[in-house]
């Protein structure tokens, strides 16, 4: 069996990957910089236990989420929101309209998405994972991560569309 | 399949990466026979192309790499000389605790000093200025967690924090930065069984290897705060 990518390989390959994901969950620099580290301290501390080698990328993100949503369980200040109906009708947007848009700004209307449409969708958008893959990391069944990045798509659109990161976000309580 | 049906399965398609994906198949038949969809399409890949581009060239902290690999523990199990030298290290350290003591328990003394020679030398598991979040830190790494922090300590500068282990004991260390620039250490441990702690609230003065501590005791755990600066700033620290 091949050994575990060494540690510092494996946080030069995939730090900014995971920083990308962590902002969009968190939408917040420092946080995500918090998370990102705790996700490699817990891969220096248990990654030895992974079987299958080749699997390390997805392991970090797995665990980076749940650092996150076990973080989020403590805050007080998050609610559990209702889903909105679906939209199927997607926004008109360009790629002249994205190139015009800051990346910074790009990652920050994703992070203000609701909070369960963020991490399907940065997975759709950052990597390269089959929408199997996606539901295997965020352990939410494989319909419901399609329906999420459906409708989180059609709001992000709709956000770059407005150009307001204001824009109304899926299933918020406006 | 109808254009609507197509449209509304194709919404998520990602070129390439979705090309092989046999839910897809059906609707990207439709596209081949629909000139009209084919166009939508394609101008739904390059809008998805384009996203994917931008949100990839956002930047990243600078340091967080370096705060990364800094902060990594040491995996002494997948390294054999270091596996060995960590069972001497371990035997000498039992040797030494052995003839050291002279009674039952660990002694304070004997915890002090040893966190005394721990702010020459240690690394930081986690840097933040958060204390919410090196409370949660500590707590998922079964480290001291449930520690009050007296409140003129709550207004310097927080650096982040590291676990350690003492006598076999977790003790947290809480690293923050007075507002004079000078570096304070709290480490925190439970009470258990150690000889000669502080036994009240009332801060206890010492220095060790020229570094000043305050010590005392709130409900079961055993706080010690040291800085290698003026003692008079841990006075003000606990004010």
């Amino acid at each position: 069996m091949p050994s575990p990518p060494d540690f510092e390989s494996l946080a030069r390959r995939h730090y900014r990957d995971l920083y990308y994901f962590a902002f969009s969950l968190t939408g917040n620099a420092t946080e995500a910089s918090d998370l990102v580290q705790e996700t490699f301290y817990i891969w220096a501390s248990k990654g030895d236990q992974l079987r299958e080698v080749n699997r390390a990328k997805s392991w970090l993100f797995t665990t980076l989420h749940r650092e996150f949503l076990q973080i989020r369980r403590r805050d007080a200040r998050f609610q559990e929101q209702s889903l909105d109906e679906a939209e199927h009708e997607l926004p008109h947007v360009s790629a002249d309209m994205v190139a015009r848009i800051d990346a910074q700004t790009a990652l920050g209307f994703l992070a203000k998405l609701d909070e369960r449409y963020r991490a399907p969708l940065a997975l759709y958008y950052l990597e390269d994972y089959s929408y199997l893959e996606i539901s295997g990391i965020l352990d939410v069944p494989l319909g419901t991560v399609q329906s999420r990045i459906a409708r989180g798509k059609a709001h992000l659109l709709a956000m770059l569309t407005s150009g307001s990161a204001e824009a109304s976000s899926p299933g918020s309580a406006s | 399949m109808t254009r609507e049906e197509a449209k509304k399965l194709l919404a998520i398609y990602r070129p390439k990466i979705d090309a092989d994906d046999p839910q897809f198949a059906e609707a990207l038949a439709e596209v081949e026979r629909d000139p009209e969809l084919a166009r939508w399409l394609e101008e739904q890949c390059a809008t998805y192309e384009a996203l994917r581009n931008r949100l990839k060239e956002a930047p990243v902290p600078e340091d967080l790499l370096k705060k990364t690999l800094r902060h990594r523990p040491l995996i002494w199990r997948k390294q054999p000389w270091l596996q060995l030298a960590a069972c001497l290290l371990v035997l000498a350290g039992v040797a030494w605790f052995w003839l050291s003591r002279d009674g039952e328990s660990p002694r304070f003394g004997n915890y002090q000093r040893a966190m005394a020679n721990v702010v020459s030398n240690y690394r930081m598991s986690l840097e933040t200025g958060d204390f919410d979040r090196v409370r949660a830190f500590l707590a998922n790494n079964q480290a001291p967690s449930d520690y009050v922090l007296p409140k003129s300590l709550m207004q310097q500068q927080l650096l982040g924090c590291a676990t350690l282990s003492w006598d076999g004991h977790p003790v947290s260390l809480i690293c923050l930065r007075h507002q004079t620039g000078a570096d304070l250490w709290l480490f925190v441990r439970q009470r258990s069984n150690l000889r000669g702690a502080p036994a009240s609230a009332e801060p206890v003065f010492g220095a060790v290897n020229q570094v000043n501590t305050a010590s005392w005791q709130q409900a079961e755990s055993i706080y010690l705060l040291a800085t290698r600066s003026d003692p008079s700033l841990l006075r003000e620290s606990l004010r």
